[in-house]
């Protein structure tokens, strides 16, 4: 569940170059939602979802995720978060090259606060969950577009996070491959994940329940 | 999972990793020269700092010569001075081998030490123990010079000395241990060199010197009725109370028997000898520590611009974004592991082939401990870079790439 209030995010603030990027945003997302974030370029799309996935800071206002204030925490305290409770897919996929799949999808289980068992099965499942189980255990730079894609997904479900945020899934794929991508994150929904994509594309945008629009820092 | 990552970061980097071995593992075996060298001067003053660094002569025996009188007794010039604390010298005495094959008897010199020197100083060996561990019995323990006679240690000698009445003594000589060739050996030859600490020693070379010695402590020359004279190099000094004037009257009665020197001459030149030598190695010590912290510096730099990407792929997964630069410390601790044993090998290796026996090399704790210290200033050069270089970055700025 989240819940921000008033968010108001500044870059550089106090230097010359400060931007306010967010100038009070306001929104709710419950528990098992699929929300679109759809704007323009430039519109602060991105850096709200960097905010919600604790990897950015801010300004002002208030975010509260499943009720606990994000706001001065330890950095070990929103690590945490980002490992338990978040899962990002990234437009360019942020793999790393020159680990396999299984890799790849096991690096938020390695970073788990309690030591995780199992890791390769666990791995292997959200990668068949993704519908590439015969990939496990190829180099990721042998991959495709849509395939590398699917590898990222599966890493970010691995450890079962309530939400996954999504920056541009499939910006970097053709339109068959997209469809099938918004298909998965579709299906991920319908098991009760949390799902919020932001997309400059409104056919993208369409796929999901709710469409939240923002423009110049401000929601629509 | 750090190390794992630290493990795949080395591997990645491979081949610019072995170089870096190699480069530090050559950086770490010239610093187990270098501190063999500061060691080698150093083994070589404080073994009679003691003496060098009190009131008193440095002196210098000739066996016989035509300018002074002999001496046999040093009971006899400690009563003709004042105020002596000690007098530690070198002796000797002929040896000979009556039963050799050869036309002639064979002659050996024999060298007697002092307790005091024979504890103080122990040369290299080629075999056996040195006069210090040598064991009561029968025979008189001695350490023989490098030698083409054949003898080694194990031998014993069925040889003849003289008494003080001259008349001649059997004894069988026991070779307890052999000096390798060259080595460095308490002097008690007659060269004239009074300059510094240095020229207390002499290396024993068989090829100069085309005879063999025998060093034996004086103590067992006693014992086995052995008649001895002073000869060589050797020290008197004086109580701390003495005046100058007695000071100055010792001086001029000892040099009826030998040639004397002030003992806080000899180590002042002593003393800036050494300084001056540890100045001659200052830059290369200081070259050495910039080399470790420039590679160091340029690997934890080069690995952590090539891995920011990915370190940005681990903090989004739930590392923290400081500890990332961790891993640059497991890839360094491979390398620094590997530099290690590899220049160790390779030292050990030599020397175990005899072929670093004519350096200072010489095997104990400081090298290693120079070693440690190199490794420690890389391991903190190699987290402190990646750290100073993430710091300036967030991971989100790396992430957002889209646009
Ligand atoms: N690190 C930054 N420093 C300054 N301005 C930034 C920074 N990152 C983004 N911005 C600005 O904030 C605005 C919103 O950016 P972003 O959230 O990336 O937009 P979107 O994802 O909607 O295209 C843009 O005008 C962009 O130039
Ligand atoms: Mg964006």
């Amino acid at each position: 569940m989240i819940k921000i209030k008033e968010l108001v995010k500044i870059y550089n603030k106090g230097r010359a170059n400060e931007f306010e990027a967010l100038k009070g945003v306001s929104l709710e997302i419950a528990d098992g939602e699929m929300v679109a974030i759809m704007g323009k370029s430039g519109a602060g799309k991105s850096t709200l979802l960097h905010v919600l996935a604790c990897i950015d800071s801010y300004e002002g206002g208030e975010y509260y995720l499943n009720d606990v204030l994000i706001k001065d925490l330890s950095e070990k305290r929103l690590a945490q978060i980002r490992n338990e409770n978040i899962g990002m897919v990234m437009q360019d996929f942020a793999l790393v090259e020159d680990f396999t799949a299984s890799e790849n999808v096991i690096i938020p289980l390695s970073f788990a606060k309690n030591k995780v068992k199992d890791k390769k099965q666990k791995a292997n499942a959200a990668l068949s969950q993704v519908g590439i189980p015969d990939l496990i255990n190829k180099d990721v730079n042998k991959l495709s577009g849509g395939q590398k894609q699917r590898v990222a997904i599966a890493r970010a479900i691995v450890n079962e996070p309530s939400m996954i945020l999504a920056d541009e899934p499939t910006g970097a794929l053709d339109s068959k491959t997209s469809d099938e991508i918004m298909d998965l994150f579709k299906s991920l929904n319908e098991d009760g994940r949390t799902v919020i994509i932001v997309t400059h594309d409104i056919n993208i945008a369409q796929k999901c329940e709710r469409i939240i629009e923002i423009s110049d820092g401000l929601i629509v | 999972m750090i190390f794992r990552l630290g493990v795949k970061e080395f591997i990645r980097n491979i081949g610019l990793n072995l170089l870096i071995i190699l480069q530090l593992a050559a950086t770490l075996a010239l610093s187990i020269f270098l501190t063999s060298t500061i060691e080698y001067r150093l083994a070589h003053y404080l073994p009679f700092k003691e003496e060098l660094s009190s009131k008193g002569l440095y002196v210098l025996y000739r066996g016989f010569d035509y300018d002074h009188k002999p001496i046999d007794d040093k009971n006899k010039i400690i009563s003709e001075l004042e105020k002596i604390k000690e007098i530690t010298a070198t002796y000797t005495a002929p040896i000979i081998d009556k039963h050799s094959n050869s036309d002639d008897d064979i002659i050996y010199d024999i060298t007697a030490y002092d307790e005091k020197i024979f504890t103080s100083f122990k040369p290299r060996l080629k075999s056996g123990k040195w006069l210090d561990k040598r064991e009561d019995g029968d025979y008189l323990p001695a350490v023989i010079s490098h030698n083409w006679s054949g003898i080694k240690t194990g031998d014993i000698l069925a040889l003849t000395g003289y008494n003080d009445k001259s008349e001649e003594v059997d004894v069988k000589v026991k070779i307890i241990g052999t000096l390798r060739d060259g080595a460095k050996v308490f002097s008690r030859n007659s060269h004239d060199a009074y300059d510094n600490y240095l020229d207390l020693y002499m290396n024993y070379n068989y090829e100069q010197e085309l005879r063999t010695t025998l060093f034996v402590a004086v103590d067992d020359m006693e014992k086995f009725d052995l008649s001895y004279i002073i000869s060589g190099k050797g020290f008197i000094t004086f109580d701390d109370d003495i005046t100058d004037e007695q000071s100055r009257s010792n001086m001029n009665k000892v040099d009826e028997y030998c040639s004397a020197y002030p003992l806080d001459e000899v180590n002042a030149r002593s003393i800036s000898h050494i300084t001056y030598q540890l100045y001659l190695l200052l830059p290369i010590i200081i070259g050495v520590l910039m080399l470790v912290i420039v590679s160091t510096l340029s690997i934890s730099a080069i690995n952590t611009s090539k891995q920011m990407r990915n370190y940005a792929i681990y903090y989004m997964c739930g590392s923290q974004w400081s500890s990332t630069s961790l891993i640059s410390l497991v890839n360094y601790l491979i390398v620094a592991g590997f530099s290690f044993v590899l220049s160790w090998t390779v030292i050990v290796g030599l020397s175990l082939l005899g072929m670093l026996e004519k350096t200072s090399l010489r095997f104990s704790i400081f090298p290693i401990l120079a070693c440690l210290v190199i490794i420690i200033i890389g391991l903190v050069t190699s987290v402190l870079t990646p750290h100073l270089i993430i710091r300036k970055t967030t991971p989100r700025e790396i992430i957002s790439t889209n646009d």
